[in-house]
């Protein structure tokens, strides 16, 4: 069988072109990509698992591509573009069936008084089965990861078996970045559309200050966000100097009110990394560090000049460094001292697998053993 | 002017893009072509609408009008792109109405 009796010439391409474009991601950097697919059916997926066992050749699904880790980029491998797959098929009261290449602004539109509320920052080109397959954070950290929002899922796991996964085992393909298989369809729980929304800015002098405002606000329980500025992202945004934190709630406790101000306040949020990227701050990263060692993290990286920004009520901060900083490989090391870890939101991929915990890097590879036994899905990452 | 960091982010307020699904259809296609210098008439498919522009939060202008002209330089050009400037040049109009 080759991939011509699978896809059509529209829905399969070796171009020299496509080669080159799909042997990229966000993470902008080179792998070897053999071809592209446009899957538009799971019975396509299934056969494509054939093709892939009989000729050794490995399979990188792909969303948006807007994965920062490497987790795209092919090691030799065909690419499977999910975003043909992109209906939105059955929309209840509490929930949404969509096929997992639909893109999330577009979902939230369809959903109207209701939407799906993990909003990540690529919110308006990042698709579903991307997000799972990252368990992605969103905007507001206070409705949890993607995972959280997954009743079932329908994939085609590595060894090419069509499955509908239930709560029990939907777990092996939430933040697996691709290595389990490929996420077909999802069904997700959704929310009332969220009314009442205020926001505070909160200024300080030392983080530690800072520090013990978050642990109370976190207490409080109803801030959908608390989003950090040092001293330099704090000017950058145009705040005064020193430490601040913008608070987002879910009622009428913040004091900054009117639908509009909201929103502006917010923007700040958005956009302090395009000023900071603008400021040649290219490198940005995404720790996470536990909450008694919180204080002490960013009162080293405010000594060390770092710039840095982040989400408070999660923990995962984003220090800034300028190209080739040595500071980076201080900070990991500053990170493991502090029993933080190296990535709180955006994965492991290819660029950071050899910073992954051996007791994580066990887990998953135990269960990809009976996913995927032959080792076909995004070899190459992760841990492989 | 800042260069394209490959984000992505401005990949769905293009209609090419939305309408085909194909990343080597896309701003962040074009720029990857435009980095690494590969002149392909694949860049006649951009309707040069500037929607990746305005969509670009880091503020990139890729320039495509004038990639579009390298690409001609080079000698690539599409067939219907040929079709249409000669009938400009021939009739005044682009569908070749006498
Ligand atoms: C500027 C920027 C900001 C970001 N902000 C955030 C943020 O706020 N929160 C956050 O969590 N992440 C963030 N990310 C990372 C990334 O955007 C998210 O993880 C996003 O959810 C990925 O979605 P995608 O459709 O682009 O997936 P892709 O990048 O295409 O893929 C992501 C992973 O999922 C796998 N995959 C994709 N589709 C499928 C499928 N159907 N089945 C199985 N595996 C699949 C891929 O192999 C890959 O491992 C950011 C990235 C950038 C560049
Ligand atoms: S043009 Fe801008 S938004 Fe588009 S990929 Fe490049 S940097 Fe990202
Ligand atoms: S200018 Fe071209 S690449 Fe940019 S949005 Fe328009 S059609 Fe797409």
């Amino acid at each position: 069988m080759n991939l011509s009796d699978i896809f059509t010439s529209a829905n399969r391409s070796d171009t020299e072109v496509d080669k080159i474009i799909y042997s990229r991601d966000a993470t902008a950097e080179d792998g070897e990509c053999l071809g592209v697919v446009w899957p538009r059916t799971a019975e396509e997926l299934h056969k494509l698992f054939s093709y892939s066992r009989r000729n050794d050749v490995t399979l990188v699904p792909r969303g948006a591509g807007t994965a920062n880790q490497g987790q795209c980029i092919p090691q030799k491998s065909l690419v499977v573009d999910m975003s043909k797959m992109n209906k939105i098929l059955e929309i209840g009261d509490d929930y949404v069936i969509v096929q997992a290449g639909v893109v999330l602004d577009d979902l939230n539109r369809a959903l109207k008084d209701k939407f799906f509320p993990v909003i990540p920052y690529t919110h308006k080109v990042c698709t579903v089965g991307g997000m799972i397959a990252a368990n992605a954070h969103g905007l507001h950290s206070y409705y949890g990861k993607t995972g959280k929002y997954v009743i079932a899922l329908e994939v085609v796991d590595g060894a090419g078996r069509y499955l509908k996964m239930n709560s029990s085992t939907i777990k092996n393909f939430i933040g697996f970045e691709g290595t389990s298989g490929i996420i077909v369809g999802a069904k997700l729980r959704i929310l009332p559309k969220q009314l009442a929304r205020t926001a505070s800015i909160f200024k300080f002098n030392t983080v530690s200050a800072l520090v013990d405002k978050v642990m109370r606000l976190k207490k409080e329980n109803n801030a959908l966000a608390i989003e950090y500025f040092d001293e330099r992202a704090s000017v950058l945004a145009g705040l005064d100097q020193g430490f601040h934190i913008l608070v987002e709630y879910n009622d009428n406790t913040g004091n900054i009110k009117g639908i509009k101000e909201v929103a502006e306040a917010l923007e700040m949020k958005e956009k302090i990394r395009y000023i900071l990227y603008k400021h040649r701050y290219t490198q940005i990263e995404d720790p996470y560090i536990p909450d008694d060692k919180l204080a002490h993290f960013l009162h080293w990286l405010s000594k060390n000049q770092v710039p840095c920004f982040g989400h408070l009520n999660i923990n995962v901060l984003h220090p800034c460094f300028k190209e080739f900083s040595k500071m980076v490989d201080e900070m990991y090391e500053k990170l493991s001292f502090y029993n933080g870890r190296v990535s709180g939101e955006w994965g492991w991929g290819l660029k950071r697998k050899d910073k992954m915990l051996s007791a994580d890097i066990d887990k998953m590879k135990l269960k990809n053993q009976q996913l995927d036994p032959k080792n076909l899905m995004n070899r190459g990452k992760v841990y492989a | 002017m800042p260069r394209c960091n490959e984000c992505g982010l401005c990949k769905e307020s293009c209609p090419v893009f939305r309408a085909l699904k194909r990343e080597s259809v896309s701003p962040r296609g074009f720029a990857i072509l435009q980095k690494k210098e590969v002149y392909d008439k694949i860049i006649f498919l951009c309707s040069l609408c500037g929607n990746c522009k305005h969509a670009c939060p880091y503020g990139v202008d890729l320039d495509l009008l004038k990639f579009r002209e390298k690409v001609l330089e080079k000698g690539v050009e599409s067939s219907s792109n040929k079709k249409v400037i000669s009938n400009l040049r021939h009739t005044g109009n682009p569908y070749g109405v006498e």
